[in-house]
């Protein structure tokens, strides 16, 4: 149940809000967990037993290393639990991808193909294994005390505004928020106008972002022409932020209504003066987890430059294969890794301190907006035949235009692509407004027109009729 | 802040005013409100059973979404208000993919921006067009009079209310002269008999008589004067035809209901503006008897797309050539008279036999948009049943 889909947005989400402030404070995490597990078990019902065993089975091997911290069996639980959310993970996401790349193999060299029914992926599996792989081992390193109760937990796992698609929490972040939190009235306010924002940010900007974006990637990328590519590469970077930042605006809302503070996932980052200032602003929660649970364990910049840029080359290569499982997006980790070590050479670090932020800002735009093809392609051919293009070495462009450029570009989608893209340079130029200060009832003041907007989008695209019944 | 008693009552109203539209239409929904009726067909989403099983395997899930998402209780207002302020914003209507705005309010199907857009190459509209005439020849041959309609393309017609925006850019040769051309040229070519309904009705001045602005399908008159042409192309040989020909006179019918397809592209915007005054929708008056009574008996199979249903209305207004079949370009066989399907095309059995060839003409109409044609599985079951001399009913 997507949050911009009508059943949330006209079902859950009211019922939400009412029982959420109808139960007595006490009781409140009841409600809570009682609703996520709910959302859960619409979503993926098959996976919600799993789902609540790994929580508890998390919890209890907590327990156990918090009691056995610093000695070697606390190591060997931590070691099995990391293990265990892994191996959960490789298999729901990464099996099919695997065992296709190994049939493909094996039918290259002559083998019978391998059989095998694909693997369901259950709904915010990778958030999941991320959040509890960072429990126990905070708890390990004795940066988190192990949660009280199993309920307590639960509700930090499932807790249903992140379930979809983060931001990625941690214990130690909400360990006191699931205890005591202060629940306010201007808490709600906040955070239903935090939500509507993220949903016109999803359902305005981004879906008229997709139409044009999906019309370029829609071309054979052999015939692309220059413009188009850049088009629809540019379209795709507008709709990816709006959409992912949105969805994260929604989440980040719905915790409010609650009374929770997540932290943010995005910090403008378009306005990155560099890859890795990119990845300072980028989902956030995930270059945090990144950099503690891998990165720094990996020994992060402690062993000598050449280390360095072999850790950052797994992290970013890792980082790719963690949000799908196919080559295209392991190329995206590892074009950024390119970046973010080429970065730590001189001719990069020259980059980063002497250039103009006027001026390395829109091209780390575009080295930005060139990674996006790795990860909206479908394959790794498409990828880079479709930069192939926006270099202007398509292999054959056709001397006619492809599709009208009312197709490619709909009016709607060409006002919302500058909406967008002026949005961000506005936020680039004078800040981000003080949320507090005079553009609050600008901010609150729109959101009931931006949720009627939403609401009439959503429902008028599954409105789909034909003049007559096709017999 | 928030201890003002004035700003306490604004935030709770605003929490409250949020949820409320949030929740209006679900709850619209069990009251069952009255909307306004949005036009155009969809298919019908059932409401799954709800199991455990059903809803464990998630099959209740799928199922619930769409049937939702359809009985949703402000539906209507929501899809005519979003479908008018997306025009009105942007010029352009949601669904394009269906229904394209032409310049002075002329609109267009999709599927005929995409006939003007279309850059193949002629091979295989030649080669359909030399196997028709070659069918046409072999009907011919067993006492089967079979005449051709070349139906345009609105945007043929009304060419020059065809957006900028909606054509290709470069140079190529569009497809309503190359393929048209090559068509036309090639039915020529092999003696085929046609009626060439864009030649005849291409004419300036009969520019906005052919098409409404606010309809995808020809409107009466053109239609009538088109099937009056192929009754006389039958007649050489069909004496029983006699000499005279359907009535096209028409009159004015300032109550159409907005059903009437001169309507149907407006139908399909689902906005909140008025149905227009001046689309001067005309009509066959009906007679009672065959008018005129030599085309009374004449069984006849008609052949084509939905631009067929004209001549449908017109065998039935004049009470004219009938029993008869029309063969709908998707399979479906609909009854003239009751316009109800009465079942699909299988050819080649001894039913169909005697349904087709029990038929003394046939009226194929050929949409310009779709060429080469929609109607191939007809031309290839004809020219196999004639090559295996199955053509007895």
């Amino acid at each position: 149940m997507p949050f911009s889909s009508l059943l949330f947005l006209t079902v859950f989400f009211p019922a939400f809000v009412v029982l959420t402030w109808a139960t007595p404070r006490a009781g409140r995490n009841v409600t809570l967990l009682v609703l996520s597990i709910l959302f859960y078990a619409w979503g993926a019902p098959w996976f919600l037993p799993v789902v609540l065993a790994l929580g508890i089975i998390d919890w209890l091997l907590a327990l156990q290393i918090a009691k056995l911290r610093g000695t070697k069996a606390a190591r060997v639980i931590v070691g099995f639990a990391v293990t265990m959310h892994l191996s959960v993970l490789a298999y729901f996401k990464y099996s099919n991808f695997f065992v296709g790349e190994l049939g493909s193999l094996l039918t290259h060299v002559g083998h019978a193909p391998i059989s095998w029914k694909e693997v369901a992926l259950p709904i915010g599996v990778s958030f999941l294994t991320f959040e509890e792989i960072s429990y126990v081992v905070d708890v390990y390193r004795g940066e988190a005390r192990p949660s009280r109760s199993v309920p307590q937990y639960l509700l930090f796992l499932m807790l249903f505004p992140h379930s979809i698609a983060g931001p990625i929490f941690r214990w130690k972040d909400l360990e006191e928020q699931l205890v005591e939190r202060g629940e306010r009235l201007d808490d709600v306010v906040q955070g239903i106008t935090r939500f509507v924002w993220g949903l016109a940010k999803k359902i305005l900007v981004a879906d008229a972002a997709a139409i044009t974006a999906d019309a370029a990637f829609s071309h054979d990328a052999n015939e692309v022409t220059m413009s188009v590519a850049w088009l629809g590469a540019f379209a795709y970077a507008i709709q990816i932020f709006y959409d992912f930042s949105g969805y994260s605006d929604m989440a980040i809302g719905l915790g409010r209504i609650a009374g929770f503070r997540f932290k943010e996932n995005f910090n403008d980052p378009y306005v990155s003066a560099s890859i890795t200032e990119f990845w300072t602003r980028w989902h956030m929660s995930l270059s945090r987890w990144l950099r503690d649970y891998l990165y720094i364990p990996l020994g992060g910049n402690r062993s000598g430059e050449t280390r360095t840029r072999i850790n950052v080359t797994i992290v970013f290569v890792l980082s790719g294969l963690w949000h799908g499982a196919s080559w295209t997006f392991m190329l995206w980790g590892a074009y950024h890794a390119f970046f973010s070590v080429l970065e730590r050479t001189r001719p990069g670090e020259l980059f980063r301190t002497k250039t103009p932020r006027f001026l390395a800002i829109p091209v780390t735009f575009a080295v930005v907006v060139i990674g996006w093809v790795f990860f909206r392609a479908v394959s790794v051919e498409q990828s880079f035949a479709f930069i192939r293009a926006m270099l202007g070495l398509a292999a054959h462009v056709p001397p006619i235009a492809k599709m009208p450029p009312a197709e490619l570009m709909p009016n709607r989608s060409f006002v919302f692509l500058v909406l967008g893209i002026a949005f961000v340079i506005a936020r680039a130029t004078f800040g981000r407004p003080d949320p507090e200060g005079p553009w609050r009832r600008v901010y609150i003041g729109l959101a009931p027109l931006l949720l009627f907007f939403s609401l009439l989008q959503i429902v008028n695209t599954k409105f789909i009729p034909l003049i007559y019944f096709k017999f | 802040m928030s201890t003002s008693p004035f700003l306490r009552i604004a935030q709770l109203t605003y929490v409250v005013g949020m949820m409320a539209l949030a929740a209006l239409g679900t709850a619209a929904g069990f009251f069952d409100v009255k909307q306004p009726h949005l036009w155009g067909v969809e298919e019908d989403a059932t409401r799954p059973p709800l199991t455990a099983a059903s809803l464990y395997h998630e099959t209740f899930q799928r199922g619930f979404v769409p049937w939702f998402e359809q009985h949703w209780g402000m539906r209507g207002y929501a899809v005519k208000t979003d479908n008018t302020a997306v025009e009105r914003l942007f010029g352009e209507n949601r669904r394009s993919q269906s229904l394209v705005v032409g310049e002075h309010g002329v609109l267009f199907s999709a599927e005929d921006i995409a006939y003007v857009n279309r850059s193949d190459g002629p091979e295989a509209t030649i080669a359909a067009a030399e196997k028709i005439a070659r069918v046409q020849k072999k009907l011919h041959g067993i006492g089967k009079p079979m005449v051709l309609v070349l139906v345009p393309s609105k945007t043929s017609i009304v060419r020059n209310a065809v957006p900028e925006r909606w054509r290709r850019k470069g140079a190529f040769a569009r497809s309503d002269e190359n393929l048209y051309g090559a068509f036309v040229h090639t039915l020529e070519a092999n003696g085929a008999k046609f009626v060439d309904g864009r030649a005849m009705l291409g004419r300036p001045a009969l520019d906005g008589k052919v098409f409404a602005r606010t309809g995808r399908h020809w409107r009466m008159g053109p239609a009538c004067e088109i099937f009056r042409a192929a009754v006389d192309l039958a007649r050489p040989d069909m004496p029983e035809l006699g000499d005279e020909n359907v009535d096209c006179t028409q009159e004015p019918w300032p109550d159409a209901p907005v059903e009437e397809e001169d309507y149907d592209l407006f139908r399909l915007r689902n906005v909140w503006d008025e149905r227009p005054s001046d689309i001067g929708v005309m009509r066959l008056p009906r007679k009672p008897t065959p008018d005129p009574p030599g085309l009374g008996a004449i069984p006849t199979l008609l052949v084509g797309s939905s631009f067929t249903f004209k001549f449908v209305r017109i065998l039935n207004e004049r009470d004219v050539l009938h029993p008869s079949l029309f063969y709908y370009y998707d399979r479906s066989i609909v009854d003239t008279k009751t316009l109800a399907i009465t079942g699909k095309v299988e050819p080649y059995t001894p039913g169909w036999r005697k349904q087709t060839f029990g038929k003394r003409l046939f009226i194929v109409t050929i949409l310009e948009t779709f060429l080469p044609v929609d109607e191939e599985n007809f031309f290839e079951e004809m020219e196999t049943a004639i090559d295996r001399a199955e053509t007895t009913p």
